[in-house]
């Protein structure tokens, strides 16, 4: 008898001291670090695995991540594949049940967005590192980010039912910052948005600021690459400076991880201005509005190469 | 029999387009989770070129792999691997992994019960094809895999039951403790090639398959030292006993370290070295003590191109060579050359320069070229460290 009430009052109050504390979310990138942190507040701790400098196609499942991960209530990913090459061994060595597919804890951010350049015919190697669910970089696009932090909420108030209105709450605030921003960045780049209605005006390495030119109407040349995760050959560089030349193309916009050397050469043989800026928020910074800045500075990149020309 | 196995092979390889395009992934066609099952081929093509020996000089299909991967159901994932390789009898087909295991059952804890690679040392829980270099070290044919040339030699495969747990501890500490039956540790595949019959060692080896007298058992404890963001430091400690069918004891201490430094796309820095000991008892040679090592640095000029460069060193501390107690050192030194166009294919030369030497006796050297082609197909299933 005593033993039985030993034991009830033990799993009392581990029950409590689990309700107490925060949720416990580990997220692939920082950018839903801060959507985690800004939806959950204080009901949440989160920390992102990787810092925002990486290419997050090509990591290692880093025994630092399993370690972090066996201890989480949740882990949110980007989804749509862009973690495929790391995170499911992640996962699956972490032991951790809750955050394995399938799990109460397995957060797949992108799952409800709507992904742009999904192949719809055959797809093969020969293509290059072609997505099939469709192009995963969506952190650059208010629109999807407030489809992911529905998402998010979802995974919360499923963990923790009880502060079900707390997220509500939150997710309304994002949502709303979300359109704010939209709001912002149009009206700050609203002379290229005219240009782009005449002429394409900027061209990216890799396909990461698709979704951010989508969302704000920019119209964009296409990539550097010719197959995706390829790095393109001589002729291609050539080939793409001189039609961006022809065409009138303000600025090259690559991430700080994409090749240097290969933005250089297109500069030469273009005369255009590239860029090589973060595609992801940095992990260093713990404030709340890092996904606005990113954005705000992509816009600022752009419009600034207007005033140059 | 083969014409059986290759009917058999291309009914299973005949849906791999459809999984493939439902598998590829923007960093290269890994499996996904949401997938039923992954299904992946991969093909080692090697072409030894040897200065000392012409007897091997042919392009072989070292190994043809075909790999099914999976969750079972909401508990369990399954794997079955059927691996082939170049004999001297011709190719032949087997089992390498079978295994049913789970990452859900026991908190921070995974298991897995069947046939697989061993996870104890670095190079043993990768397919060989996954290797950084295109043949093993001595050590690793001595101690593991009776692979009588370097060409053969592959990881330590065996039956049983292997746990791992990932201890709650501030920092990475993970355990693993393996048991399995010892009747395939070792074995070897009779490469066309002469064996070492002044080995006696391998006499160990020779009676894989035989009812050891105990079963084998390991132990490793692993910690990771995060570095930087894109560093790290794996160190592995290894401790392995098995005792074989005429009562041959043998203990294997062994050191493994692996350090990565990787720039975006760019693995710009790996290093990898092994050091084990072995303990021998009741051998025809008495008890002996035979201690190797090697070390593999490898520098990335770019996210395909690699350059790295192997050294060995193997020598016996105790216990005769042809029945007499003499110094004794094997050294060798192999460069290599990486050309990785993506994640799925990689086309490797290697110069690899071994040399034995005994106290007494002239050094025996062994000078070859090694041209390598590996390529996978289908599903890939997610990186380790």
């Amino acid at each position: 008898m005593k033993k039985a009430l030993l034991s009830t009052f033990t799993s009392i109050l581990i029950a409590t001291s689990a309700a107490a504390s925060p949720l416990r979310v580990i997220t692939t990138l920082p950018d839903l670090a801060e959507m985690v942190r800004r939806i959950g507040g204080e009901e949440v701790s989160v920390e992102p695995l990787l810092s925002g400098k990486e290419d997050a196609h090509y990591i290692d499942a880093l025994p630092v991540y399993i370690r972090k991960v066996a201890d989480a209530d949740i882990v949110c990913m980007m989804g749509l594949e862009l973690e495929g090459s790391w995170l499911p061994k992640v996962l699956s060595k972490s032991g951790n049940s809750k955050v394995q597919p399938g799990g109460k804890g397995y957060c797949d951010a992108g799952k409800n967005i709507s992904p742009l350049g999904k192949p719809t015919g055959p797809i093969s190697r020969s293509m290059g590192d072609i997505h099939p669910a469709g192009n995963p970089h969506y952190n650059l696009s208010p629109s999807a980010l407030k489809k992911a932090a529905v998402t998010i909420a979802n995974i919360l108030k499923e963990n923790r039912p009880e502060k079900a209105e707390a997220f509500d709450a939150g997710l309304k605030k994002f949502q709303s910052d979300m359109e704010a921003l939209k709001a912002r960045v149009t009206a700050t780049l609203q002379p290229v948005i005219e240009l782009s209605k005449s002429q394409p005006v900027v061209v990216e390495y890799h396909q990461e600021f698709s979704y951010f030119f989508a969302e704000y109407g920019i119209r964009s040349l296409g990539s550097i690459e010719e197959k995706p995760g390829v790095p393109p050959s001589a002729a291609r560089i050539a080939n793409v400076a001189a039609t961006a030349k022809k065409e009138g193309v303000l600025i090259a916009l690559a991430a700080n991880h994409s090749p240097e050397n290969v933005m250089r050469r297109f500069k030469e043989l273009s005369g255009i201005e590239f860029r090589q800026m973060p595609v992801a928020v940095l992990k260093s910074s713990d404030e709340n509005n890092q996904i606005e800045k990113l954005q705000e500075e992509i816009a600022s990149a752009i419009i600034n190469a207007t005033k140059t020309k | 029999m083969l014409r059986n196995i290759s009917a058999w092979l291309c009914l299973l390889l005949f849906p791999l387009d459809g999984f493939a395009q439902s598998t590829e992934t923007p960093s290269g066609y890994f499996f996904n989770a949401n997938s039923p099952m992954g299904i992946s081929a991969s093909v080692d093509l090697l072409h030894p070129a040897s200065f000392d020996n012409d007897e091997n000089n042919r392009l072989i299909v070292r190994d043809a792999e075909l790999s099914l991967f999976g969750s079972i159901d909401h508990l369990f994932d399954g794997v079955l691997t059927l691996t082939g390789h170049s004999e001297y009898e011709g190719f032949h087909f087997e089992v390498h992994e079978a295994y049913i295991g789970s990452s859900k059952l026991i908190p921070r804890s995974r298991f897995r019960i069947g046939k697989f690679l061993l996870a104890v040392g670095r190079l043993n829980p990768f397919h060989r094809h996954d290797w950084p270099f295109i043949t093993a070290p001595k050590i690793q044919r001595e101690f593991f895999n009776s692979g009588h040339t370097a060409y053969d030699a592959e990881g330590a495969i065996d039956t049983g039951i292997e746990y791992s747990i990932l201890l709650p501890l501030p920092f990475y500490f993970d355990l693993t403790l393996g048991v399995t039956n010892g009747y395939e540790f070792g074995h070897s595949h009779a490469g066309a090639h002469d064996h070492d019959e002044h080995d006696h060692d391998h006499e160990h080896y020779h009676a894989a398959h035989k009812r050891p007298q105990s079963p084998l058992y390991y132990v490793r404890p692993t910690f990771y030292f995060a570095l930087a963001d894109d560093s790290g430091l794996l160190l592995g400690l290894n401790y392995l006993n098995h005792k074989d069918h005429a009562g041959v004891e043998m203990a294997l201490t062994g050191l493994d370290a692996t350090y990565k430094k990787r720039e975006g796309r760019r693995l710009k820095w790996l290093f990898q070295s092994e050091i084990w000991h072995r303990a021998m008892n009741q051998t025809p040679n008495g008890d002996t003590s035979t201690i190797g090592a090697y070390i593999y640095p490898q520098f990335g000029w770019s996210e395909k191109i690699f350059f790295g460069l192997r050294l060995d060193a193997y020598s016996r501390l105790n216990g005769s060579h042809e029945g007499e107690d003499k110094k004794n050192l094997d050294y060798a030194f192999a460069p290599v050359f990486t050309y990785k166009p993506s994640e799925f294919s990689h086309l490797r030369v290697a110069y690899t320069h071994e040399v034995e030497t005994v106290e007494g006796s002239d050094d025996r050297t062994d000078r070859r070229l090694e041209f390598q082609f590996v390529y996978f197909l289908g599903a890939h299933p997610a990186h380790d460290f």
